[in-house]
Order: C-alpha cells, then sequence, then structure tokens
C-alpha cells in the first residue's frame, strides 16, 4: 500500500493530478475526494489527509479548483470543490506530460 | 494568472480568521466522516475516532501547511517575531530601558554630531547645481574684488555661464518698528538667476534693477525674516521698509532653506549693488577704482573641463591687472578658482577640525555602548537558556530562532534610535549654542533633516546587527540534551573570553578619550591664563559706524567727542575709551615704520600695525605703560604728531635704550615723536606672540594714510559693577547723540577673549562629556560582568568559604579579575593615545601631546572608577553564605 504523504511521495508532482481528475467527475468535498482516489486506485493510493488539504488549498491558490459550501450526505456542512476552467485546462496538461513521462520509463523498463 | 493570484491571496489576507475557522471545519468534518466509516467496519466509536486522530497525522502541521499557500510566510514570521520581540523587552522594563537608553547616547551623539558636520562641512548650497559653481579669489584668498574688476571679468571671460558679484553687510532695518541691526548683502543683477533660486512669493532682483545707482530701492527679504516680522503675510510684497532710513519696497521671499552663500550667516534682507551709495553711504566702493569690496562667484559653462577655466580666467585677470595701479599688481599675480558648491568657507576653516575629531570620538562612545549592549544581551541569553532549550526541542529551526533574536536585538536598536534623535535634536542646540558664543550670530539650520535621518536608521539597524549577532549565535550553538539535563547551564569558555575582550576595548577606549579630554581642559586652562597684556574684566565694548549714517571725515570725529562724553557721564562708569582695534578683536591696519638714523636690520620685515586710541586707553584696558605718558586731550589734530608703542616693537627698533621722546617715520614719512612705552597686548589670538604695535591718538587719525581709519570705533567703557547691566543705557546715549545711528555692535571684553577660544572651548567640553560617558560605560560593563560573574560561581565560592576560605581572599579572588581588564584596559589605551597624539598636537597649547601629567591623571581616574565598579560584586561575594550557596541550585 502507498501511502501519498509530503515525505514519501512515490511520484511527485500527481497529487494535484489526481485531485483534479476527481473532481472532473464533479464537485465534491474533501474527504469524497480521498476516498474516491482509494477506491478507484483498488486502494493502492492512500491519500493522508496531511498532503489532500495543502494541496487543495495550493489547487485554490491557483485558480484551478473553486470552493464552496455546501450540506453533505448526512445533512453536514462541508466545503464542496469544483473544477474550474483553468483547472480543466492544467488537468490536460498535466495528464499530457505525465504519459508521456509513463511511456518513457516504460519503455526502458521493458528494453531490459 | 500570477495577478489573480496575488489578488486571491490579499483576500486570504483581508478574511484570514474565517479561513482558519473554515479550515477546522472542514477537517473536524473529515475527521468524523473517516470514524464513521470505521465504525461501519467494526469498531468501537473511541476506537474508531483513535484511528481516525491517529491516521489524521500531524493536524497542525497539515493546518500549517496549508495556510502556508495562502500567506506570505515570511510576513507572517515577523510579525510573529515583533510580537514576540516586544513581549520579551515589556517583561523587563529595567533590562530595556537600560539598554535603550545606552543606545539613545550613543546613537543620538552620533546623530547631532553628524547633523552638524553635514551643515558645516558637507551640505550644498540649497542652489541649481551647486558643484558648477566656483568662487573666485586671489593672493590665496577668498579676497574681495572692485566693481571694476568685477565688470571685466563677467564681461571677457569665456568660459562662465554667469559671474555674479555680492556684499555681506549688515544694516539698520525698520520693518514693523525701531530700526534692528539685520543682516544684509548687496547682490548684482544675476545673483539669482545665477544661483538658480527663486521666489517663492513676488520676484528676485534681477539685472533691471541692478542698471543705474540709486534708481531701484527694492529689497528681497529671507523666508525666516518674513515669518519673523511679517508673520508670513502675502500683502507684505510692496511694503515698504526704511534700510538705514531710506525707504525701500519687498519685491519677494526667498525659499525657507535658502540662506545666502555663507554657511552660518542667514541672509535677512537683500538689496541691488546699485543700492550700495543709500546703504552704505559715506563710501565710495562702489564706483572708486581701487575699492576691493565684492566677493565673486561664478557658475562653469557645461561642458567645460576646470582647468580650461582656470587658464582663461588667467589670462583675463592678467588684462584686467594690467591696466590696474601698480599696487593691486603685486598684490594678487594669481587668481585662483575654488570650488563653491558648498559657500563660502569661513566657518569651515575655523571648524573643520574640531568636528572631524569630534566625529571619532562620538563613533568610539558608540562602539562602546555597542559593546556594553552586547554584553548586557549575552547574560541575558545565558539566562534564557531554559527558554531555547524548550524551543528547540519543541522543534524549532535554529535559523528561525536566530532570526527572532535579531529582530529582537534591531527592535531594541531602532526604539535606541529614536529616543536617540529625541537627544540628537536636544545636543545639537546646545553645540550651536557652545559654538555661537561671543561669535557674531552664528545661525545654523541644524534641524534633524532626512539625511541626517537615513544616517541614524542606517547606524541603528547597524548597531542592532552589530550587537545582536553574538547572543544569537551563542544561542545556536547549543547542545540541547545537555543543557536539559544539567542543573545551573555552563557559560562556555569561549563566550567569557570574548566578554573579556570587549571589556578591554571598552577600557582602552575610554582611557584614550579620558586623556584626550583632560589634554583639551589643560589646553584651555593654559589659554586662559596667558598674559593678553589686559585686564579684561568689567569692560564692555561699543562698535560705532558714523559712515552708516552719514557722517564723514570732521562729522565723524565730532560724534566720537560726543560719545565720548555721553558715556563718561553714564552712572557706574570708572573710564572710557575708544580705539580703532580692541585686544583680541583683531587688527586692521599696519605700515611699515622706519626710524631716522637707524640702518635696516633683518627682522624688520615683520609688520608693525597701527592703532588709533583715544585718551585713557591703557588704563582703562588695563595695559600698564611702563615708561612716559598716556595720551591726553591735548594731542588732538592740531597738536604734532605723537606716538606710543608697546615692547615688542622697542626692543626690536630701539635696543636697549629708552624710546621714549625719540622719533620715529610712519607710513608716508610723516614723523612722530614716541610720549610712552606700553606693556605687549595680544591683539588677534592668545597663541603666538604679541604683534609689535604703534599707538597713535585718534583725533589724528584723519591725516594718516589709513583711509576709512574713522569708518568705525570701538568704545570701550570700564564699569564698576556689571558692564553688561550698562547696554540698554548705552544704546540710549548713541540715540540721543544721533538719532538714526545704530550701535554696531555691543559686547564685553570678556566675550570677546572667550570668542577667540571657542574651538578650544568646544573641544574641552565636548571631550570631557563624552569622555566621561565612555567611562560611565565602560564601569557599567565592567560591574554588570562581575556582578554576572560572582552568581555565576556561587556555588564555587560556597564551596570555598566552607572549607574555610577568609572572605576577604574570596573577595580579592573576584576583584582579581577586573584588574587584569582594567590594566590590559589601560596599556591598549594608553598606547593607542600615543600613537595618535600627532593627530591633534595642532590644537593644543602649552604642552606635549605626550603630557605625562594628563596620562598619570587619566591612569588614576580610570583605575579609581573601575576600583568603585568592582567594590560592590567584590562585596557580594565575600558575603555569600555557604549554607544557602551550596543548597541553592
Amino acid at each position: 500500500m502507498g501511502r501519498i504523504d509530503r515525505k514519501t511521495e512515490l511520484v511527485p508532482g500527481t497529487l494535484d493530478m489526481l485531485i483534479l481528475k476527481t473532481l472532473a467527475r464533479g464537485p465534491m468535498h474533501g474527504y469524497g475526494v480521498a476516498q474516491r482516489i482509494q477506491q478507484v486506485s483498488g486502494d493502492v493510493l492512500d491519500v493522508g489527509e496531511g498532503s489532500l488539504y495543502p494541496a487543495l488549498q495550493r489547487l485554490l491558490v491557483n485558480g484551478w479548483v473553486a470552493a464552496e459550501w455546501g450540506v453533505s450526505e448526512n445533512n453536514r456542512r462541508a466545503r464542496y470543490y469544483r473544477l474550474t476552467a483553468a483547472g480543466r485546462k492544467q488537468l490536460a496538461v498535466e495528464a499530457e506530460i505525465f504519459a508521456r513521462v509513463i511511456g518513457a520509463i516504460t519503455r526502458v523498463m521493458q528494453e531490459a | 494568472m500570477r495577478l489573480l493570484r496575488v489578488w486571491r491571496k490579499l483576500q486570504f489576507l483581508a478574511r484570514r480568521r474565517e479561513f482558519d475557522a473554515a479550515l477546522e471545519e472542514e477537517m473536524r468534518f473529515h475527521l468524523d466522516m473517516a470514524a464513521g466509516k470505521d465504525l461501519v467496519a467494526g469498531l468501537s466509536p473511541e476506537e474508531a475516532r483513535y484511528a481516525a486522530q491517529r491516521r489524521f497525522g500531524n493536524a497542525t502541521l497539515a493546518r500549517e501547511a496549508s495556510r502556508e499557500f495562502w500567506g506570505w510566510a515570511w510576513l507572517d514570521r515577523l510579525g510573529q517575531d515583533l510580537r514576540y520581540a516586544l513581549r520579551t523587552l515589556r517583561a523587563n522594563p529595567g533590562f530595556t530601558t537600560v539598554v535603550v537608553l545606552t543606545l539613545a547616547l550613543g546613537i543620538g551623539a552620533n546623530t547631532a554630531v553628524f547633523t552638524l558636520v553635514d551643515a558645516v562641512l558637507l551640505k550644498s548650497l540649497p542652489v541649481k547645481n551647486p558643484e558648477e559653481l566656483y568662487v573666485l579669489g586671489y593672493d590665496f584668498g577668498q579676497r574681495p574684488f572692485s566693481t571694476y574688476q568685477y565688470q571685466n571679468l563677467r564681461d571677457r571671460n569665456a568660459v562662465f555661464s554667469g559671474v555674479c558679484a555680492f556684499r555681506p553687510w549688515r544694516f539698520g532695518v525698520a520693518a514693523n518698528g525701531p530700526a534692528e541691526l539685520a543682516m544684509g548683502q548687496l547682490v548684482s543683477g544675476n545673483y539669482f538667476s545665477m544661483l538658480g533660486v527663486n521666489a517663492v512669493l513676488g520676484r528676485t532682483i534681477t539685472n533691471e534693477d541692478d542698471r543705474v545707482p540709486g534708481a531701484n530701492p527694492v529689497a528681497v527679504i529671507s523666508y525666516g525674516y518674513w515669518e519673523r516680522k511679517f508673520g508670513r503675510d502675502p500683502a507684505a510684497i510692496g511694503r515698504s521698509i526704511k534700510i538705514q532710513g531710506r525707504p525701500f519696497s519687498i519685491i519677494g521671499v526667498t525659499p525657507r532653506d535658502f540662506f545666502g552663500t555663507e554657511p552660518g550667516r542667514a541672509v535677512d534682507v537683500t538689496v541691488p549693488l546699485m543700492m550700495m551709495p543709500a546703504v552704505m553711504p559715506g563710501t565710495l566702493l562702489l564706483t572708486e577704482r581701487g575699492a576691493a569690496w565684492l566677493r565673486l562667484m561664478a557658475r562653469l559653462k557645461p561642458g567645460v573641463p576646470e582647468p580650461h577655466a582656470r587658464a582663461n580666467l588667467q589670462v583675463v585677470w592678467a588684462q584686467i591687472l594690467a591696466t590696474e595701479e601698480q599696487g593691486w599688481r603685486e598684490r594678487g599675480q594669481r587668481i585662483d578658482l575654488m570650488p563653491g558648491g558648498k559657500g563660502l568657507d569661513q566657518l569651515r576653516r575655523q571648524f573643520s577640525r574640531p568636528l572631524q575629531l569630534l566625529i571619532g570620538i562620538v563613533s568610539l562612545v558608540l562602539l562602546i555602548a555597542c559593546a556594553n549592549v552586547a554584553g548586557l544581551l549575552l547574560a541575558r541569553a545565558a539566562a534564557r537558556n531554559h527558554e531555547f532549550t524548550v524551543r528547540l526541542a519543541l522543534g524549532a529551526g535554529r535559523l528561525r530562532l536566530l532570526r527572532q533574536l535579531l529582530t529582537e536585538s534591531i527592535l531594541l536598536a531602532l526604539l535606541g534610535g529614536v529616543a536617540g534623535v529625541a537627544l540628537a535634536w536636544w545636543m545639537d542646540r546646545v553645540l550651536v549654542a557652545i559654538m555661537s558664543r561671543g561669535a557674531p550670530q552664528l545661525t545654523l539650520n541644524a534641524g534633524p533633516d532626512m539625511r541626517a535621518l537615513a544616517f541614524t536608521v542606517a547606524v541603528s539597524i547597524a548597531t542592532g546587527v552589530l550587537f545582536g549577532i553574538a547572543p544569537a549565535f551563542r544561542a545556536m550553538k547549543f547542545d540541547v540534551n545537555s543543557a536539559l539535563k544539567a542543573a545551573q547551564p555552563a557559560l562556555a569558555a569561549g563566550g567569557t573570553r570574548f566578554g573579556s575582550l570587549m571589556l578591554v576595548c571598552q577600557v582602552a577606549i575610554s582611557c584614550l578619550l579620558i586623556i584626550g579630554a583632560g589634554l583639551f581642559v589643560r589646553t584651555l586652562r593654559n589659554l586662559h591664563a596667558v598674559d593678553a597684556g589686559i585686564r579684561k574684566d568689567h569692560v564692555l565694548l561699543v562698535s560705532i559706524r558714523p559712515g552708516v549714517a552719514g557722517y564723514q571725515g570732521a562729522g565723524a570725529l565730532a560724534i566720537y567727542r560726543n560719545l565720548y562724553s555721553r558715556f563718561s557721564g553714564l552712572p557706574g562708569v570708572q573710564s572710557v575709551t575708544l580705539s580703532m582695534d580692541t585686544p583680541l578683536g583683531g587688527l586692521s591696519y599696519g605700515t611699515g615704520i622706519t626710524v631716522p638714523g637707524r640702518a635696516p636690520q633683518p627682522g624688520d620685515h615683520v609688520s608693525v600695525y597701527h592703532n588709533f586710541v583715544g585718551p585713557r586707553f591703557f588704563e582703562t584696558m588695563g595695559t600698564p605703560l611702563l615708561a612716559g605718558r598716556d595720551f591726553s586731550s591735548r594731542d588732538d589734530e592740531n597738536a604734532h604728531r605723537t606716538a606710543i608703542v608697546n615692547e615688542s616693537l622697542a626692543r626690536h627698533y630701539f635696543p636697549g635704550v629708552n624710546p621714549v621722546g625719540r622719533r620715529i617715520l610712519l607710513g608716508n614719512n610723516d614723523d612722530a615723536e614716541i610720549v610712552a612705552v606700553a606693556k605687549d597686548t595680544k591683539y588677534e589670538s592668545l597663541r603666538g606672540p604679541a604683534p609689535r604695535m604703534v599707538y597713535r591718538p585718534y583725533l589724528q587719525v584723519n591725516d594718516a594714510s589709513a583711509s576709512g581709519a574713522s569708518e568705525e570705533m570701538w568704545f570701550a567703557i570700564r564699569t564698576f559693577g556689571s558692564p553688561a547691566g550698562l547696554n540698554s543705557v548705552v544704546r540710549e546715549a548713541v540715540r540721543a547723540a544721533a538719532n538714526d545711528l545704530p550701535v554696531y555692535s555691543l559686547l564685553t571684553l570678556d566675550e570677546q577673549v572667550d570668542a577667540t577660544l571657542v574651538q578650544e572651548r568646544v573641544l574641552a567640553i565636548l571631550s570631557s562629556c563624552f569622555g566621561a560617558l565612555a567611562l560611565l560605560l565602560a564601569a557599567v560593563g565592567l560591574y554588570g560582568r562581575l556582578a554576572f560573574a560572582v552568581a555565576r560561581r556561587t556555588r564555587e565560592i560556597g564551596v570555598r568559604v566552607a572549607l574555610g576560605a577568609d572572605p576577604l581572599s574570596v573577595a580579592w579572588m573576584v576583584f582579581r579579575e577586573s584588574l587584569a581588564v582594567v590594566f590590559a584596559g589601560l596599556a591598549l589605551g594608553t598606547c593607542a593615545a600615543l600613537a595618535t597624539a600627532r593627530l591633534i598636537v595642532s590644537l593644543l597649547f602649552g604642552m606635549r601631546a605626550a603630557d605625562p601629567l594628563t596620562y598619570l591623571i587619566a591612569a588614576i581616574t580610570l583605575v579609581a572608577v573601575s576600583t568603585f565598579a568592582a567594590y560592590l560584586p567584590a562585596r557580594r561575594a565575600a558575603r555569600v553564605d555557604p549554607m544557602v550557596a551550596l543548597r541553592y541550585e
């Protein structure tokens, strides 16, 4: 189980991309984003809260996501994040870079 | 994109608290959800919550990390540091006060001296492009030129964009009341335009105003004068004032910071050159070919190199000289171009050396102050060991700690700077007062200005960093574990050595300053003890210029006679006399003499000066006549010429014989009979020998070749009581004699003599004050260090006493520590004094720079003060109760 947190980030810089991708499906609160990533990755990627929220703030500062207060499933106040147009663009950019990098790594590994 | 980011960040700053609360709530929500999930998975509520919290990790860190993206972190940290520093300072009021005061003294003194130095030495005139300005002079000085020379120089040069002329003068001005003497000047029409000075109200003098003699009675007044006399009333323009009794109309006001072209002499009223006959009546300076009365300043044409200008000027001057009389050609072949950006340098020449020395002194005082504060901070840092170790153990970064300590130091320094500015303002007034005593109207706009303020801030910050670094570094070199464990944290050996070194330096600097102070004070005393050949107490000097009110020749003599009898009739008057020159007031007229029948000898070239005096001159001045009789009222313009000579002249021209009854030939071969020999009197300065003097009766002045000798006469009134008490009745008497005749100067002989000692007095007073200050600071430093050492070694002392040590020997042990420091400092300071002795030799009088008595006194003073400083801690050490000391941790 790979734990994505600040100290041992396996693939640095991908957390932002993962969050953006998750939010592309629709607005979600922080906990929801973490849960989703964990589910979809088959429990491989476990986003620690210690890195989730700083990452969300970073995305907010850069204007890639926007936040609003809403009501959660169990009737509690929660903050919902949603992807902005700029965020969508950023997602595309990061996904492309990531794909290129992964492709390159894969090629190297396959060659041996 | 960047802009939007910044905009968002700014929003964060505005709503910080909301943000924090929101984040908190969000995290709590997350925590609850996670706990809920665990609950579903089968854990008990408490376990679930506990598991969630564990998973959450360092919530605080997460929060901080989140915030970091929003805030400007450094701004946050700075704010935190400042708040913490303020709290710490307020918690230790005694410490803070001592430190701030010490710094205020050091920084304030530096700022005060810098402001003065700036005003006198550094500041450029408040005119346009002062670096292009030059002062013209010849004969190696800034000597005056004649109207003819000025006009020719102005019109025939090829290198200046303008040459202007001006002449300082003091006129009687009646603005809103009776006539008072005001600082004034006459200027050429292009003066203001050449300097680039525009009026803030009305207009300045132009070439039009300066065309026809006497045609334009216009005047420009200074801002200060406008404020004082007209209350800044805009209707002052067009108002009529009386200058020397004649109506002038005010046409403009100059800017606030413009004071003319001579630092230290602020001009209030300016009139055109062509109005000279109205303002200086009875003189023909404007038209007379040989009258040198104008000072010239010129502005170099842009792009002309200075040597080129000098060459061209020399050529033009040679052409002018060719048309002048022989006498001119002898005097001034060489015309000089001196940088004029700072104005005429009368003031600079007088105070340049003392001011430079002063800068050195106050810098040293500041260094001592810094060393003291550093010592205090080090001691306090040692006391804060515990606080530092805890913070380090809690995870504070070392760099953060260092930064916080530096912030504290700089804050202290800035506080000291603020207090220092207030102190500097006060000190400047005192300094100017000291420098002005006796000197007529020294006006320095020495208020705190931007440069001085910037200087202070820079010095404060530098000081803060300087004394803050040592303790900060010490705090960083910390071994957390051992410090937490040790009951009484031990001071590293390195720290003590550094402290000792600083203390030695402090003592050395104090020693140096005390020696300097001793030398200057003794110089002043030596000068005071010089026999000037007079009795300077109880004499009032009154200067009268009849020419100013239009009296000439015989008319002037009549005025003098009139005043003489009036003054003699005043109450409390012992005797009255008058003379052209007064002792220590300078000499105006000199010409060679010859003795019929005597061959020329080596040493004849030394100038012989003439002084025209009234009856009872020697009696009033307190100069004994060594042979012969005094002048009487019979020695008037109808009697044959008489003269009195002084000792020096008699010794040189009549060695070994009594000159009374002999004849001498004066300048233009007029012969005079010597009727007495007077004791030598000093006329120019107390240093140096008395000049050779020939005294002549004042009534015989007009037939002498001294042109303008009746221009000004000084009355001397010896009183029974205080001479200054006669001021008002003297003015009354003068007004009664001639209504429009102002009193030109009024001072006592004492003040006049004192005025020649301004430099020495300034140095003596200031070096004593700063020397004492330095000594005090060093003593405080010594005391602090010893007290701290005793406190630190209480246990050790307790052990010693318990083992049977004699309290006296314990006290001696403490005392011994200070002795080493004091003697090292003494040795260092004495060597420094000897090494720098050469620098101040020219300022001393009557002693060598390595005067042993002064050094001895300084050494004794130093040892005495340090003994006193060490006494209390030593006593405390002797009183240590071993029972208490051993138990107390």
